[in-house]
């Protein structure tokens, strides 16, 4: 584990050295983007952004580490 | 001590209130002589020309310690002392007392504690270490009854259960060896690395338990919604509205839903088929405690813990059976004719009693789950001779009413469905019709259904829709386990047993690692359970105990000698100890931060400072003190330095309500600790304070 790199959203240690994030923010970005490709497919078109949009208006339904990941997301990736 | 003359049989019954009935009803003339030794009531009864002295024990009266005064692990060696010895609350030394007294003039022992494994490991403790003996008599009864426990004493045992015995001591072993060692080894480990000690306690079923919990909590908290849709119409039958359901009840894609309502809006459809199919209902199966325990909660709110509680009340009056049973059986070797008889004199069940003495139907409706020792719960009929407490009055009710439900007919009802075609799209509109109520008229308010009663119409028939439209909606997060829930997942996945699952969830609200009704894990709960995942997984797996538990299952159905179960068990113990003990440090520091972090994570804002105006107002601990207080953020700031401060509890968590206080303006918090919730003033001084301590004085 690589001891210098934190998580940006809970200063967590990161899940490794090719991960970006803890475990539970890499393991919430993963259920994220399978989330976007269900979206995707329900609404034939619909954009990224306006995807994490949603899940953060979405409080009590979108879970709180999918929500955190969204946000950060949404703010600063740059993908 | 002992006053009482010399030789007597000495009885040695669970609780004060079990010795007083059992001696009433042992008693030829049902007039027992009462004294008291040490302020412990003893019962002097006659029976077939003998003198019986029954005195009661109080639950456990001994209880495991370590041989040595090290606080280190592993701890393999213990020993059987009484309980006041180690816990300075235990109020059980005049008991002790008293047996040991009583023990001298007794040529001969009855056991007449309940009939379990904890009964069998109480009565064999008193026998062997205040009264000198192995083994003794048996008395074996389900009820509290005069009929039950004249049949206990006519019929009893030669010697005690060894199987319950067995299994009963395997497992304060095994649970003694599993959380002294495992609470040691975590709280040593996180005192290595910070220096600082902190209790982290965990145990056999307490791990798998609360890492039950935590995964359901991911589960929420990994939760990504994902939208569907629903096609709604309602469509007019014989100048009636009726809702008509789409065929596919859930589209996954709103193309899909668009074009449904696309194809029928506007159309007329046809009816294309009318079915009609009898379906029935029989009764629920009796109530064993996990069920009994899960219905209170639904109808009463009752916690697993408080609805034991008020079985063993209802118990200790032999009013029902004894409530530490899995069985749903109910043999008819239980009189329940008699018992039915009984009820009929009762007012709330007389109707419903003597309906069923009048159809002559005696055998009840069983369920599958079997218990060794007890059937399933059912009441003795005995009159009621007082007027019970409300939360006893509801818990008898429903547990009178269950019983009745099992005599009565299956309930019948009418299906009806009504196919419509429109533009080949399938619509149905589903009706039921009750015939015979059957045994829900004994049940009710516990359960109850509804009708809904579709007209006659012919195939063909053209059919108008009202309207047709889709509706999107999005699917929901799983629920937050109750302790009725968290019980029934503890029952599935075979972790503890019938009488040991509320005490567990109990120790999980008492050491902060859940709270809430809707259950969540704390902070604290959280990073145990992160730990250990990660570095010790087997701790809050369910495998180990539910494997212990097949040991255990063993030995009481003599499979395994308990001896050579308890030393290889002790081997396995040492050896994983010994692997915990090679990770300690990387099992430090994990927890080490991840508590720093949840504490981190606890700084909470209530709101603007008022004395400075300028910083703000936070939850925060000493690391000094480990104490938690209200600090101004100013207080740091070397142009401020505003030293507002007031105090807080230091247990259980806080949250901010973002109200503040008619009185002085300051911030409202929200205190939890377990089930109890306060919303309070943070000023010491408040006079909401004083009202609240007025009125409770008053």
């Amino acid at each position: 584990m690589n001891k210098n790199k934190q998580c940006p959203i809970c200063k967590k240690d990161i899940e490794n050295l090719q991960s970006q994030y803890c475990k539970n923010h890499s393991k919430a970005k993963k259920e994220l983007k399978k989330g976007y490709e269900a979206w995707l497919k329900a609404y034939g078109s619909f954009s990224w952004d306006d995807f994490l949009q949603k899940i953060l208006d979405l409080e009590g339904l979108a879970g709180d580490f999918v929500r955190e990941i969204a946000q950060h997301e949404f703010y600063f990736s740059n993908e | 001590m002992s006053s009482i003359e010399a030789p007597y049989i000495l009885g040695i019954a669970e609780k004060p209130q079990a010795a007083r009935r059992i001696a009433y009803a042992l008693d030829e003339n049902n007039k027992p002589q009462n004294k008291r030794l040490k302020n412990i009531p003893i019962y002097i009864c006659k029976r077939d020309g003998k003198k019986i002295v029954i005195a009661p024990a109080v639950g456990h009266l001994f209880t495991l310690s370590s041989i040595g005064k090290t606080w280190n692990y592993p701890v393999l060696d213990y020993e059987w002392v009484p309980s006041h010895l180690v816990y300075k609350n235990a109020r059980t030394k005049n008991f002790t007392d008293v047996f040991k007294s009583l023990a001298k003039g007794a040529d001969d022992v009855i056991i007449m504690t309940d009939f379990d494994r904890e009964g069998e490991v109480i009565g064999y403790l008193i026998l062997k270490y205040l009264v000198g003996k192995n083994n003794a008599e048996r008395m074996k009864f389900s009820t509290l009854t005069r009929r039950d426990i004249i049949n206990a004493f006519d019929q009893r045992e030669k010697s005690l259960d060894m199987g319950f015995l067995n299994s009963g001591l395997i497992r304060h072993y095994i649970d003694w060896l599993y959380g002294i060692n495992y609470s040691r080894a975590l709280s040593l480990a996180f005192k290595r690395v910070s220096g600082r000690f902190k209790t982290i306690s965990i145990g056999r079923v307490q791990g798998p338990t609360l890492g039950s919990v935590v995964e359901h909590e991911n589960n929420i908290k990994f939760f990504v919604p994902i939208p569907y849709w629903t096609i709604k119409s309602e469509v007019i039958l014989n100048k009636e509205n009726f809702t008509a359901i789409y065929e596919e009840v859930k589209l996954k894609t709103q193309k899909e839903a668009i074009q449904v309502v696309k194809d029928c809006s506007g159309l007329t459809g046809k009816i294309s088929n009318v079915s009609e199919e009898p379906s029935f209902l029989y009764p629920f199966p009796p109530f064993n405690l996990g069920n009994l325990q899960r219905e209170t909660y639904n109808h009463f709110k009752f916690s697993p813990t408080k609805t034991l509680e008020i079985a063993e009340k209802l118990y200790l009056k032999a009013l029902i059976s004894y409530p530490r049973t899995d069985s749903q059986k109910l043999p008819m070797t239980l009189g329940h004719k008699s018992i039915l008889a009984k009820l009929s004199k009762q007012h709330n069940y007389n109707v419903f009693a003597n309906e069923i003495i009048a159809a002559k139907k005696y055998k009840p409706r069983e369920g599958k789950q079997t218990d060794a020792a007890h059937p399933a719960i059912h009441p003795t009929g005995k009159e009621l001779n007082e007027i019970l407490p409300p939360d006893e009055k509801k818990l008898y009710d429903l547990i009178v009413k269950r019983y009745l439900s099992l005599f009565g007919k299956r309930a019948e009802f009418l299906k009806r469905t009504i196919q419509i075609l429109v533009n080949k799209h399938k619509f149905e509109v589903r009706g039921s019709k009750i015939l015979d109520e059957g045994w829900i008229r004994y049940y009710k308010p516990y359960y109850s259904v509804s009708e809904y009663i579709l007209p006659d119409v012919e195939i063909g028939t053209e059919v108008i829709f009202k309207y047709i439209e889709s509706k999107e909606h999005l699917t929901f997060p799983p629920r937050r386990l109750n302790e009725s829930t968290l019980l029934q997942y503890m029952e599935v996945e075979k972790i503890g047993t019938k009488a040991t699952r509320a005490g567990i969830i109990q120790t999980l609200f008492d050491r902060g690692y859940i709270s809430g009704k809707e259950i969540m894990p704390t902070p604290l709960g959280i990073s145990v359970v992160n730990v250990l995942q990660e570095q010790y997984p087997i701790l809050v797996k369910s495998e180990m105990t539910r494997n212990l538990e097949q040991i255990m299952e063993d030995v009481q159905n003599e499979n395994k000698d308990i001896q050579g179960t308890i030393l290889s068990i002790k081997r396995e113990l040492k050896d994983l100890l010994e692997l915990f003990h090679q990770k300690e440090t990387e099992i430090g520091l994990a927890l080490y931060k991840n508590l720093q972090l949840s504490e981190k994570s606890d700084i909470i804002v209530l709101g603007e400072c008022q004395q400075c105006k300028k910083g703000e107002l936070r939850i925060i601990r000493s690391k000094k003190t480990r104490k938690r207080f209200v600090a101004c953020s100013s207080y740091f700031d070397k142009a401020i330095v505003c030293s507002v401060t007031f105090p807080v509890p230091n247990t259980g968590t806080i949250k901010s309500t973002k109200k503040t206080c008619i009185h002085d303006g300051l911030p409202i918090i929200e205190w939890q600790k377990g089930r109890r919730k306060i919303s309070m003033c943070i000023s010491p001084d408040c006079p909401s304070k004083k009202e609240v301590e007025k009125n409770e004085q008053k």
